[in-house]
């Protein structure tokens, strides 16, 4: 895995992202369950993972973790193992459901990375909570319709932000002058 | 209109209070392995007595740092109704087994309330607020450069193993570095969108599909902007000759002094001991 200064500022930029919404309202959808909302601020992960590959997903998934221990105000979050171990994984498996079907048709392995990872953060923080005895399984049934918020949320935005990502790069024979920023 | 387009204000990184405490003339990296310890004692402790001499002890520290306790609570205020509402409602629905087991204190149809969740959720509402003194005091009275390298001096040992840490450090750098320039940025997209009628305001609370709808204009142009951005930085690192995995040298030298070494001994000192005692339960 090589470490070329794109990586290392692609990941810090996007983990400013995560960042951001997590301190901000844009980061949360409020939904009536018991954690209080479905969040977003897993998809700049996703994204690193899918343009930057596993290395650069780890690394903003342990900042967006690290920021989601150190903001957070519901108590199972205050525990490093429920908050941070987990995200470092959302890290890495939208990077393998990418790589598995970019052969076909690269939108849909962005739409499934977006899948992949929002289920990851999902089944991996909630298996967390349960195991550290937070909350019982049959309350943690109740994130359900909050799950399948963000899952779909994650894919529609890992979708526009890569498609549109990719498509500047190939250049569509336009300046960047006229693009006009 | 109802919208609070000062996305600035929450972004309290970075803030930093030029006093001349003792917290203050510690060195940055000493500071910042104490504060990992104290953190990870609070996540770790959960008896009664260990939990509030915590506390006693983060307050003499925040005193020590001439830091005024209510400047470093002000971060809780604008979410204090919702972590209370959250904290309530642990106490009356959680499961009654493992770590919120115990006898049952007051039943009222589905709602229970039993010593273990009481536990809990105190324990819970002290930990938030130890920790948010505990970020404001390390924050507080260490300025931002110097966290970094602190991180960074930190992560050093680590380097043997052949791993980045000292790109690991750039990253935090630069991230930190970023985030009040998107928030800003955020601002523009929000009052724009918000002048030609969508935006956060018109989606109502309740309504998922209103509200990531409202979202979606906004949090795409935000990560293509913060993409574009990264570009023009990489340009700029390149073309400074940058090359990640070279030695460097840095401007500024820290010297340890004896005074850092003791203030970390103390600390770990106290962190073992409120772990290893044997508080009751």
């Amino acid at each position: 895995m090589s470490l070329t200064t794109r990586k290392i500022v692609v990941a810090a930029v996007l983990a400013a992202v995560s960042i951001l919404l997590g301190f901000t309202r844009l980061g949360y959808i409020p939904v009536p369950t018991v954690v209080g909302s479905a969040t977003i601020m897993g998809i700049p992960v996703y994204i690193g993972a899918v343009l930057e590959g596993p290395l650069v997903g780890a690394v903003i998934g342990l900042i967006f973790g690290l920021s989601s221990f150190l903001g957070a105000t519901v108590p199972a979050f205050k525990d490093p193992l429920v908050a941070v171990l987990p995200r470092i994984l959302i890290g890495i498996t939208p990077y393998l459901a990418y790589i598995a079907v970019r052969r076909w048709r690269e939108v849909y392995a962005f739409g499934l990375a977006g899948l992949v990872g929002s289920l990851s953060n999902t089944v991996f923080v909630v298996g967390m909570i349960i195991w550290r005895g937070y909350y019982s399984f049959e309350q943690m049934l109740t994130v359900i319709p909050q799950a399948v918020a963000e899952a779909v949320l994650s894919v529609v935005l890992t979708v526009a932000v890569c498609a549109a990502w990719k498509r500047i790069q190939v250049g569509r024979g336009r300046s960047r002058i006229s693009q006009g920023r | 209109m109802s919208e609070n387009f000062e996305l600035l204000r929450y972004i309290t990184i970075g803030q930093y209070l030029p006093r001349s405490s003792p917290v203050h003339r510690l060195d940055p990296a000493v500071k910042l392995l104490a504060v990992t310890a104290l953190v990870l004692t609070v996540a770790f402790l959960y008896s009664y007595v260990g939990t509030a001499l915590m506390l006693l002890l983060i307050l003499g520290l925040v005193a020590l740092a001439g830091v005024p306790v209510g400047f470093a609570l002000s971060g809780l205020r604008p979410a204090l109704w919702f972590v209370a509402a959250l904290l309530v409602l642990e106490l009356l629905f959680s499961p009654g087994t493992g770590l919120t087991g115990g006898e049952t204190l007051l039943s009222w149809g589905f709602l229970h309330v039993t010593a273990g969740s009481l536990h809990l959720t105190l324990v819970s509402g002290l930990r938030l607020v130890e920790f948010l003194l505990l970020m404001s005091a390390f924050t507080l009275t260490t300025r931002t450069s110097d966290v970094t390298r602190a991180v960074e001096r930190v992560l050093s040992p680590l380097a043997a193993l052949r791993l980045p840490t000292r790109e690991f450090a750039l990253v935090l750098t630069i991230a930190l570095r970023f985030v009040p320039t998107f928030a800003l940025e955020m601002e523009k997209l929000m009052k724009a969108q918000a002048s030609r009628g969508g935006g956060l305001t018109r989606a109502s609370r309740w309504n998922l599909l209103q509200q990531a709808r409202a979202r979606v204009p906004l949090v795409v142009p935000l990560f293509l902007m913060a993409l574009r951005r990264a570009e023009d930085l990489v340009a700029a690192m390149e073309s400074r000759c940058y090359v990640p995995g070279r030695p460097r040298t840095m401007y500024r030298r820290y010297r340890l002094r004896p005074a850092d070494f003791a203030a970390l001994a103390l600390v770990l000192a106290v962190c073992a001991a409120l772990l290893w005692a044997p508080f009751p339960a």
